[in-house]
């Protein structure tokens, strides 16, 4: 996809016919498309504010054995175990999973990540399904 | 591989599955003259007789389970007698659609062919998601049917999840007949996962104090609830408040720990979403 933007973008610049005006046109729907994918990295608005941890004897798991894993298949695993998909405008950016009587729980990523999601799969980690 | 799980937990491989796809075939028998199954303050509630661990008879021949637990809670809950009706999966949709049995005490799977046929209460009370077992000294992360090419796996004979599992992994996949025979190869250390859902293997974990953990979900959450006959507004609705009920004044959680060791309405997933 990355390839072809740029193979695009290549014969756009090297027109024999270039000028301003025909340019804007041209490249008015990549600006639309860059766009998007900027929209797509916007966290969750859940992540964005404050919030009050619950107490240590109000949490799922006081004190969990964390365990964090970085896969290469992060988007499509996290897809899998929540049932959503993932689409060209939204989809699950990190996952945990916890055994609430062994007091363990696992956060996923894919290989890049932010930490806002890092953060936000980390209270999952103590209090359990904190939304949705 | 991941749509060849969806399917097989969510398109009609594992046992629970196998209920609902049963229970929704005999929906196309001809029904029967409807008999009042409420008589005054008297709830019939079916179970099936052999649902380990959420209806199954005891040593004593007496039906037991947390699901029979859960409709004696709510019965407790709505003021009225529960009479049990242990019978097998034909029965039981038989006298639902007869009007000889209130509801179905077992959750059935909240599918668009069964919600035509049934109508489900909701909330459901247990989150139930097929999930990897490992030995409990065993750090490594199994997270997909790929992370075990070359490992022995084992799972429930005569599943959609054995089908998957031997297209993907071939002759190291081990069939049981009882899948506590598996979860018992893999406490001796002779398989590296078995694959089941999440409630029963916590049941047997439970039961037989076997040393090895719930690892990693392979499917989302097996969306389940209890079915009434189609129509039966008031039951539905009684049945609902019932169970928010029982889910926010702690009982739900004493019957849970009593079978599994934990509070199972809880979710155990979590995710972050982009938007």
């Amino acid at each position: 996809m990355t390839f072809s933007l740029m193979f695009w973008l290549a014969n756009v610049l090297a027109h024999r016919r270039f000028d301003r005006l025909w340019a804007l046109r041209r490249l008015l729907p990549f600006g639309v498309v860059l766009l998007s994918a900027c929209q797509t990295m916007q966290p969750p608005a859940v992540d964005t504010v404050r919030f009050t941890p619950a107490q240590a004897t109000q949490r799922n798991i006081a004190e969990p054995k964390v365990k964090y894993l970085v896969r290469a298949d992060g988007y499509e695993y996290c897809a899998r175990i929540t049932g959503i998909p993932v689409t060209p405008t939204s989809k699950p950016m990190a996952c945990a999973f916890w055994n609430t009587r062994r007091r363990e729980c696992s956060i996923i990523t894919p290989e890049e990540t932010g930490y806002n999601y890092l953060g936000h799969e980390l209270r999952h980690c103590f209090e359990g399904a904190f939304h949705d | 591989m991941t749509d060849c799980l969806h399917k097989a937990n969510g398109g009609g491989m594992s046992r629970r599955t196998l209920l609902a796809q049963a229970v929704f075939s005999l929906c196309l028998v001809t029904p029967l003259g409807r008999v009042a199954a409420q008589s005054a303050g008297t709830v019939q509630v079916g179970f099936l007789n052999h649902y380990p661990p959420f209806s199954f008879k005891g040593a004593d021949g007496t039906l037991k389970g947390f699901d029979l637990d859960v409709a004696q809670r709510l019965c407790a809950i709505m003021g009225v007698s529960l009479v049990l009706v242990p019978e097998g999966m034909a029965a039981l949709s038989q006298k639902l659609r007869a009007g000889q049995i209130d509801w179905i005490g077992n959750q059935l799977l909240v599918t668009p062919e069964n919600r035509r046929e049934f109508d489900f209460v909701r909330p459901a009370y247990a989150t139930n998601q097929l999930s990897g077992i490992q030995h409990e000294d065993d750090n490594r992360d199994f997270l997909s049917l790929d992370d075990l090419v070359g490992k022995k796996l084992g799972v429930l004979a005569q599943t959609g999840i054995e089908e998957q599992a031997r297209g993907a992994l071939g002759k190291s996949v081990q069939a049981y007949a009882r899948i506590e025979d598996a979860l018992k190869d893999l406490a001796s250390k002779k398989l590296d996962m078995v694959l089941e859902e999440s409630l029963i293997a916590e049941y047997y974990i439970e039961r037989d104090d076997l040393p090895v953990r719930v690892t990693a979900p392979f499917a989302p959450p097996i969306p389940v609830g209890l079915a009434v006959r189609k129509g039966q507004r008031e039951t539905q609705g009684k049945l609902a408040d019932a169970v928010k009920t029982m889910l926010s004044d702690g009982s739900l959680k004493a019957i849970s720990e009593k079978w599994f060791g934990f509070d199972v309405s809880r979710a155990r997933v979590g995710h972050a979403m982009s938007s």
